[in-house]
């Protein structure tokens, strides 16, 4: 799990381009939107992609996605129970 | 005082503007399933040109566009040679295809696909592309006003289409944005757009009053503002939308106006913020509706479309329905309706928004109506304003000078912008997000909104910015994830795909909701870009414009010559 989420945070950061951050600013339990890393609505839907692109997770409705984007924590655990890749 | 002179539709539904009015009499959608793309992307529903007749020497594009204006004036008389004739094109993606299928093919530039689309008509002025996302065909008709008002041209041909292939499906595609079933405008089960194919052409011209018949339309009064709120998700306060309604309603009585068209492209967001919007404005009572139940959303037609569209049902007396319209999905009470109704009154309202958080609204009337709509009979504002430049940067991929002196820089190319970035702002990592025109236009317009002695306020700053390349840049990064190997489509990459998001970008930064346009031209031509930036300044609202150059072909080769012009 504590692999996972090293490797879901590099992800993160190479896919919205948080060129100015490194994996070690992101905690695993920090907010990823509203205060947090500030990420907004495009950047919910590039997650989407992110999960289904590495981990063959298929969102269709994308207001599932306010839950499992809470956090890297949370996106782990999502991507661990439902990863067909 | 601008009529129109001609005007012609082809889309899916009928090959001419009294096939499609009858169309939409019967009810009639041209929205058909679609398979998915063949790399992986999901089936969709849309409305599609069956047969695809394509002229020696052209593109799809082109030929659609050349056989809409070549029908167009069949039965009027206009100089297309002469230099006061000019061709306005009003488009989102164009040639976008060639990408694929022929990328070393320079006509994937909008200024070359349009120059093609001039020379089959033997022009001698060079075209005008206007690129305001969405609200592309609604913009055009506001910038034909002000350029015929101001003396400019004597007539505009504005043709407005778009080709959809799998570089815009898969885009909207990725934003969730495509509805798999039959829009559905405003209704409580909306689940999205459909996107549409159309060619529209309208033939504008300036004519004194008096030589104007009184069943001609006239275009009464148009404005562009942007919400100053997101790049691709609409204000939800409605406020782009009710600021460009507020000013185009000026001095206008509302209970002449037959309906508000709106752009209701059936998206959850949208319709709701238009429901704010139109509310806002106080029209709630008058009725409203929307096309995309028929055609779905045709882009860079869909303004222009709409608005042919509209006149004829008012010369028939009626209200189009909006089909797909069941249960009303908005918050507030609109006056909505899937039946046609009938209708006296003879001028209308057409409202669209588009990504970059622009928003345009027009306002139409036949001549005869127009005494029983004018409130307050101010003399428009002709002449076009004299303009002082407050300050001026230039930044290229290895220079940077603002008011003329030279300033210190380090390293060149894509390494340069972030650089500055780094040294003279430092508080905005959305930066790092955009895509390389628009981080050059908003490092240029950061450096050079230092210069200024004071901050400049929301309303009064309009955005006019001009390019050749656009995003092109951005259109090869995002074509690139959809390789058949590799087929997962990027919305942070395809929302920099249209040329306008950078003029979005640089207004939400600084909270200006004045209005915000691009253009594309061949050159950077400052006459011609003054003078077209001095005709919009005829809107009366901003007292001060962020104009000029943008060009970043690819991440490491750029310019921006940007000039803050006062009155």
């Amino acid at each position: 799990m504590e692999q996972l989420k090293q490797q879901l945070k590099v992800q993160i950061i190479e896919a919205l381009n948080l060129e100015d951050l490194t994996p070690a600013d992101i905690a695993d339990d920090a907010p990823l939107f509203g205060e947090g890393l500030g990420l907004d609505s495009i950047d919910a839907l590039e997650l989407i992609m992110l999960m289904e692109k590495n981990y063959g997770i298929k969102l269709s409705n994308p207001a599932e996605g306010k839950n499992i984007f809470r956090s890297v924590s949370t996106m782990a655990d999502y991507i661990d129970k439902n990863r067909t890749k | 005082m601008i009529r129109v002179q001609a005007k012609h539709i082809a889309t899916p539904l009928g090959n001419n503007l009294a096939e499609n009015y009858q169309a939409l009499l019967e009810n009639r959608t041209a929205l058909r399933p679609y398979d998915g793309d063949s790399s992986g992307g999901e089936p969709y529903t849309a409305s599609k040109f069956p047969c695809q007749t394509v002229l020696e020497g052209y593109t799809i594009f082109e030929s659609r566009v050349i056989e809409g204006i070549r029908i167009t004036l069949q039965d009027i008389s206009v100089d297309m040679s002469s230099p006061r004739t000019l061709l306005m094109l009003s488009t989102t993606k164009g040639n976008i295809s060639l990408l694929e299928t022929d990328p070393g093919n320079e006509s994937v530039l909008l200024p070359c696909a349009a120059q093609h689309i001039a020379d089959a008509f033997g022009m001698t002025a060079h075209p005008l592309v206007v690129s305001n996302a969405c609200i592309s065909g609604v913009s055009a008709q506001v910038t034909a006003m002000r350029l015929l008002q101001a003396g400019l041209y004597d007539t505009v041909v504005i043709a407005g289409s778009d080709v959809q292939g799998r570089f815009i499906i898969s885009g909207f595609q990725s934003f969730k944005a495509l509805s798999p079933e039959p829009c559905r405008p405003f209704d409580a089960e909306r689940q999205g757009l459909n996107a549409g194919e159309a060619v529209a052409v309208m033939v504008l011209q300036n004519m004194p009053e008096e030589e104007i018949n009184d069943g001609d339309w006239v275009l009464v009064q148009g404005a562009i503002r942007n919400d100053a709120n997101h790049i691709s998700g609409p204000s939800r306060t409605g406020e782009g939308s009710w600021l460009a309604l507020r000013r185009t309603l000026e001095g206008i009585r509302t209970d002449g106006i037959a309906f508000v068209n709106a752009h209701g492209t059936a998206t959850p967001y949208n319709d709701e913020m238009e429901a704010k919007a139109i509310t806002r404005a106080g029209l709630q009572d008058l009725p409203v509706n929307g096309y995309k139940g028929y055609y779905g959303h045709t882009m860079g037609a869909a303004g222009l479309l709409e608005t042919i569209l509209s006149q004829e049902a008012i010369d028939h007396g009626t209200v189009i329905g909006t089909h797909g319209f069941r249960t009303s999905g908005v918050s507030l009470p609109l006056n909505l309706s899937a039946d046609h109704r009938h209708t006296d009154r003879q001028a209308f309202v057409k409202l669209i928004s588009g990504f970059g958080g622009c928003n345009a609204a027009v306002l139409w009337a036949v001549k005869r109506a127009l005494p029983g709509l004018m409130s307050d009979k101010r003399a428009p504002l002709y002449s076009l304003p004299q303009l002082h430049e407050a300050a001026g940067i230039r930044l290229t991929d290895s220079s940077l000078s603002v008011n003329g002196e030279p300033l210190p820089y380090v390293s060149t190319g894509r390494d340069l912008l972030v650089n500055l970035y780094r040294e003279r702002v430092g508080d905005y990592p959305k930066f790092y997000k955009m895509d390389a025109l628009c981080r050059l236009g908003f490092i240029a317009s950061e450096i050079l909104c230092q210069q200024l002695p004071s901050p400049a306020d929301g309303g009064s700053t309009a955005v006019i910015l001009f390019s050749h390349t656009g995003s092109l840049c951005d259109d090869r990064h995002y074509q690139e994830t959809l390789r058949p190997d590799n087929y997962f489509p990027s919305p942070a990459i395809f929302v920099y795909t249209l040329p306008n998001i950078v003029t979005g970008e640089i207004c939400i930064r600084n909270k200006w909701s004045g209005e915000s346009s691009m253009f594309l031209l061949h050159d950077k031509d400052w006459p011609r870009m003054e003078s077209i930036v001095a005709a919009s300044m005829t809107d009366g609202e901003a007292s001060r414009v962020l104009c000029g150059w943008v060009d970043a072909p690819d991440e490491d080769h750029f310019e921006a010559d940007l000039k803050f012009l006062t009155e």
